[in-house]
């Protein structure tokens, strides 16, 4: 494998990288801006309003876990295929 | 294998080119000079090896967003710089480049490029005519205009100026982009603001072409204005440069001419010569009626009226 060739090799994995990193930070945005207005208008009717502020805390709590994880995973599987990519373009010692 | 993924890098960086610059990703492309698909080094060893028949007239083609240098290439496999070539002995010098950065920086980087040309070319190069496609000839006058400032010994070279299909007074359709991009940010709904989000990601390279903006400060002067006519622009075509410029037209209907020009750059953009500076002579500006965007790069036609302005003397 070429210099050029690792080089355009790392810069998908790294643009790759990029797309979950960026798209789960703005969906998880949407998500959350969404869900607020739902339970913003649940916690002003006063019999659920205690109710719908503790399922609003839980399904904080949820969606920092869910797409918390999925960045962690996508920042792992980006140092794997970094490894990979290192250890296949070394120079065979035969 | 080769010529797809080059395709697909080259589209790539046309849409977020600035972003793969930024972030120091190997998919961005360095401007280079090409033959064969493959980079020429811009030194006397790799140029004498490249160009073993070199000529001291020399033609630059500049491709435009999201190409390569084979958007030149017509189906019997020959291009411009090969007629060129074997019509007016011009060696044909293929510029690439990554065309979502800005293009005042394209320009910046051809200039230089062309500076070190000129000074490891086999020959002494007597005459350089420039060729831009599309964005492509924005860079060219972008590069003149760079050149120009710092005095650059390229520029006394060039005696004539090709541009096919370019912008010269911006692309409606990025214009628009700008606009909706704008509404969409302006309504409070995290749906929309997320597709509008999306929608800005698009390259520096992309948004210059709105309103063909050949400098960083041009980019002050944008608005989010909704302008039937294209503004003047601030940068006058280079004088001392005999400026020929080419334009396609889906059809010879003049609402179509006016309305969709060669389906991406409008008629009155492509020839917009009256605010590109006093005396380009009209018999330099030519419209080709039926030939699109895609097709304008690659047509005997084209080719045709631009070896017969080269002739002139």
């Amino acid at each position: 494998m070429s210099p050029t060739d690792k080089r355009r090799l790392q810069g998908l994995r790294a643009l790759l990288q990029d797309v979950v990193e960026h798209g789960s930070t703005a969906v998880e945005r949407v998500h959350r801006t969404t869900a607020d207005r739902t339970f913003a208008v649940l916690e002003a009717i006063p019999p659920v309003a205690g109710v719908a502020k503790v399922a609003r805390d839980v399904h904080g709590a949820v969606l920092t876990g869910v797409y918390g994880s999925i960045r962690q995973v996508n920042r792992a599987v980006g140092e794997v295929l970094t490894a990979v990519i290192e250890e296949s373009t070394k120079p065979s010692r035969e | 294998m080769g010529q797809k993924l080059d395709l697909a890098l080259a589209v790539l960086n046309g849409a977020v080119g600035d972003y793969l610059v930024r972030t120091d990703n190997g998919l961005a492309l360095p401007m280079d000079l090409y033959l064969h698909g493959e980079p020429v080094a811009p030194t006397a060893a790799a140029l004498s090896a490249a160009y073993p028949d070199a000529t001291a007239r020399v033609v630059v083609l500049v491709h435009g967003l999201m190409n390569t240098e084979t958007i030149f290439a017509m189906p019997d496999g020959r291009d411009y710089g090969a007629l060129f070539r074997a019509d007016l002995g011009l060696t044909p010098l293929y510029v690439r480049y990554n065309s979502g950065l800005p293009i005042a920086d394209n320009g910046a980087a051809l200039s230089a490029l062309l500076t070190t040309l000129v000074s490891e070319y086999p020959v002494p190069i007597e005459e350089i005519v420039l060729l831009g496609y599309s964005m492509g000839g924005l860079v060219v006058r972008a590069a003149t205009h760079a050149a120009a400032l710092s005095a650059a010994p390229w520029l006394p070279l060039v005696r004539r100026a090709l541009y096919v299909g370019t912008p010269h007074r911006g692309a409606p359709m990025e214009r628009v982009g700008r606009i909706v991009s704008a509404v969409l940010k302006a309504i409070p709904d995290p749906y929309t603001r997320l597709i509008a989000e999306v929608a800005d990601l698009r390259s520096d390279g992309l948004k210059d072409l709105g309103d063909a903006d050949l400098r960083h400060e041009d980019r002050a002067r944008r608005t989010l204005r909704v302008r039937l006519r294209d503004p003047q622009h601030p940068v006058p075509l280079l004088p001392g440069i005999t400026h020929h410029l080419v334009a396609g037209s889906l059809s010879e209907d003049r609402w179509v001419r006016a309305l969709f020009g060669d389906a991406v750059v409008p008629v009155s953009s492509a020839t917009g010569w009256r605010s590109l500076g006093e005396g380009l002579d009209p018999s330099r500006v030519r419209v080709f009626p039926g030939l699109s965007h895609a097709a304008i790069p690659r047509s005997m036609d084209v080719y045709a009226q631009m070896r017969e302005w080269c002739e002139a003397r």
